[in-house]
């Protein structure tokens, strides 16, 4: 069999889905042998137009990690889609918009002014803006429109796989690789992880699911062995798809939910608050407020890694 | 439900938008009633704008 052609991009990401996809240590060198890398951008020095100038549908597979939040992004998903036969979306941002996602609590035009202009470290007395032109002796230089709205990838081309995780766990990736390798991919469409919830494949003792205080994080140590919702610890996981082998849990942190929804879950914030109104012990009035007011970020803590990809999808703006 | 509001909240929908009321079948009136208030206040508001995902909001 000729060498698969494999490409690799990151968009709106943190460059931790590149450096998952090191994380395979010695498998890296199966990939190699398995196919030719034509385009990655953090480890390989090919240009925008090496990609331009490949016909359609020459590469075989692309990785694409990263929301799309610029007409740069939005482009290259564009041409990469054009150039690959299959297309992964690969990681929360690109699957689910992400923790960028979050940037949809507000708007472009509030970014710009917290960034550039209010942010203490600031000096910018004239309040310059970036621009998506601007002219200088030389010619004119042009910077990518950033959007209002942070979107998955699907939201802008099709996709063929998607592969949850933030990042993607080394296992699911060596998934993806031997599916390659043994050419046994899945139906279009298929989410390459569990199709059970994180609470399936958590080994958590689950006692007595009823809960009357709600603790951040930082304000209590979590016993070990018993479910960390039971403990009003806010996991994710009965909202959350399984298959990263529940990490985050095994080391006494509640799952924050980068795996998306569960399948038959359409709304993963709107399935947490539903499993914490069963749970929660009481019906006093002043009990439900306190414990609104112990969730200090509901939208930031049940869309952490979904909001493009929510019902919602973002704040909505006024006039709109 | 408050919990629900609170985070629709910081979405901008409006408190108005969501309510939960628990009617008996026995309570046809109460029924009515509610639904024609819930109406009439959502009319108030005017439509709401989806936000199905686009380049600008």
């Amino acid at each position: 069999m000729a060498k698969l052609k494999l490409a690799l991009y990151w968009a709106a990401a943190c460059g931790g889905c590149d450096v998952a996809v090191l994380d395979i240590n010695e498998k890296i060198l199966d990939v190699a042998n398995l196919a030719d890398i034509v385009f990655w951008p953090i480890a390989l020095d090919f240009k925008y137009h090496h990609v331009e100038a490949m016909p359609d549908k020459s590469i075989d597979v692309c990785l694409f990690n990263g929301a799309i939040r610029s007409s740069e992004q939005e482009h290259i998903a564009k041409m990469l889609r054009a150039k690959s036969k299959v297309l992964v979306s690969f990681g929360s941002c690109a699957c689910f918009g992400g923790i960028p996602a979050l940037a949809n609590l507000t708007t472009r035009a509030e970014i710009m002014q917290r960034a550039y202009i209010e942010a203490p470290s600031n000096d910018n007395p004239n309040k310059t803006l970036p621009q998506t032109k601007v002219s200088v002796p030389e010619g004119e230089l042009t910077l990518p429109e950033l959007f209002d709205d942070v979107l998955t990838l699907a939201q802008v081309v099709p996709v063929e796989y998607f592969v949850p995780g933030c990042p993607p766990t080394v296992d699911l990736i060596l998934k993806v690789v031997n599916a390659l390798a043994t050419n046994s991919l899945p139906p279009v469409g298929a989410i390459i992880a569990s199709e059970k919830s994180l609470c399936d494949e958590c080994d958590r003792k689950k006692e007595k699911k009823m809960i009357s205080k709600i603790y951040r994080t930082h304000e209590i140590i979590p016993d070990a062995e018993r479910c960390l919702l039971e403990q009003g610890l806010l996991c994710m996981g009965p909202a959350t798809r399984g298959g990263c082998g529940a990490l985050c849990v095994k080391v006494n942190i509640p799952c924050r939910g980068c795996f998306g929804p569960p399948p038959g879950v359409k709304d993963q914030g709107a399935k947490l608050i539903s499993s914490i109104a069963s749970i929660y012990e009481t019906k006093d009035e002043k009990d439900i407020a306190r414990m609104v007011d112990e969730v200090a970020d509901p939208a930031g803590t049940f869309y952490r890694f979904g909001m493009s990809n929510s019902m919602l999808k973002r704040k909505r703006v006024q006039g709109k | 439900m408050p919990l629900l509001k609170k985070m629709l909240a910081q979405f901008g929908v409006e408190d108005k938008r969501v309510r939960l009321e628990w009617v008996s079948a026995s309570e046809g009136e109460r029924f009515a009633s509610i639904v024609n208030d819930m109406t009439e206040e959502v009319r108030a508001l005017g439509p709401f704008s989806r936000n199905d995902g686009g380049k600008h909001g």
